[in-house]
């Protein structure tokens, strides 16, 4: 009985199955403003073109836009278009949703480069997004043979764009 | 080499996006402890029991695993007369959401002879006739789960 001076009770899953418990599920909503940046980082999604900002003391382009940039501590308010082709950085396999529940079909994420006219970027600065990765096996991204794969956005039917990231359905592997 | 764009500041609200996002938040679940899981399982037999220290011997409701009065462990329920009286009341005419009630609502603070500390819980006794120190005793639901709310509301105590 010592046990209580030393902070809780271990349970056992199963115990604690058993044991009687309050369940409280929380509706945590949230309405936000998306802000300067945003919007026209969205109001160009919805035109299917990714925006991003473009900093003219260092040329680093930032999508998604910040409008300050971290590195001169610049105020921007420069824009430059940003192919929708890129190039997978890293993936992850997902078998959880968000709310802990198995997925049917694992999900695959990706950070993705994103290609800029004229411009090179080293592989820890550059403008790029996180998005699905579609016609991926889990397998290929186990043994990281997608990495460094080119992609291209899938982007949904203009009428069915809202300005938000998922009006770009997901990103494919252009494959020869 | 890229065009490069400027775009006007956005002035219209309307202009703004809104993003409407729900945090990904499955369910809480608490437990009551060693001692108060004990007591809700007592609940869900239909019975009001309190807490006894194991050092000073006083009893005390609601049950918690340390004495209010001396600070050492309690480990024991004891069951204690089921009625109570009234110390203390408020009467309620809104809803969480301020909307009105159609009938109000009272919650009041009872205590029990011989027991330290006493519960919170509805009465049903109308917002007239209710005063301090008129007895009551818990009426239990006939399906219980375990829960505070397994006693249904206080009733004023038959002679």
């Amino acid at each position: 009985m010592s046990s209580y001076l030393f902070g809780g009770t271990p349970l056992r899953d199963e115990e604690f199955k058993k044991i009687i418990k309050e369940v409280m599920k929380p509706r945590a909503r949230y309405n936000m403003s998306a802000g300067q940046a945003y919007s026209v980082f969205f109001e160009g999604l919805r035109q299917g073109k990714i925006y991003g900002t473009y900093c003219e003391n260092c040329g680093m382009v930032f999508v998604p836009p910040k409008i300050y940039c971290p590195y001169c501590f610049k105020s921007l308010d420069k824009w430059i278009e940003v192919k929708d082709e890129g190039k997978i950085v890293s993936a992850v396999v997902s078998y959880y949703s968000a709310s802990l529940e198995k997925l049917e079909k694992p999900e695959i994420i990706g950070i993705i480069k994103l290609d800029v006219p004229g411009k090179q970027f080293t592989t820890y600065r550059f403008p790029g997004i996180l998005h699905r990765l579609c016609n991926v096996s889990p397998e290929e991204v186990i043994n990281q043979s997608v990495f460094d794969a080119r992609v291209k956005a899938r982007w949904k039917p203009p009428e069915q764009r809202i300005g938000d990231i998922n009006d770009i359905e997901c990103f494919e592997v252009l494959r020869e | 080499m890229s065009d490069i764009y400027t775009f006007k500041r956005i002035t219209s609200l309307e202009k703004l996006y809104r993003k409407e996002i729900e945090m990904e938040i499955n369910a809480y679940h608490y437990t009551a402890g060693p001692l108060g899981t004990k007591w809700l399982e007592s609940l869900r037999e239909g019975v009001l029991k309190a807490a006894k220290c194991s050092r000073c011997g006083i009893i005390f409701i609601p049950p918690k695993i340390y004495c209010p009065k001396c600070f050492s462990e309690a480990h024991d329920l004891v069951d204690i007369n089921s009625e109570g009286y009234i110390e203390s009341y408020t009467i309620i005419y809104k809803d969480n959401h301020g909307r009105r009630l159609e009938k109000p609502e009272v919650i009041a603070l009872i205590r029990f002879p011989g027991v330290f500390g006493g519960l919170i819980h509805r009465v049903s006794i109308d917002p007239e006739e209710i005063k301090m120190g008129i007895k009551v005793k818990p009426l239990f639901r006939k399906e219980r789960r375990g829960s505070i709310t397994d006693i249904e509301v206080f009733v004023k105590a038959e002679y």
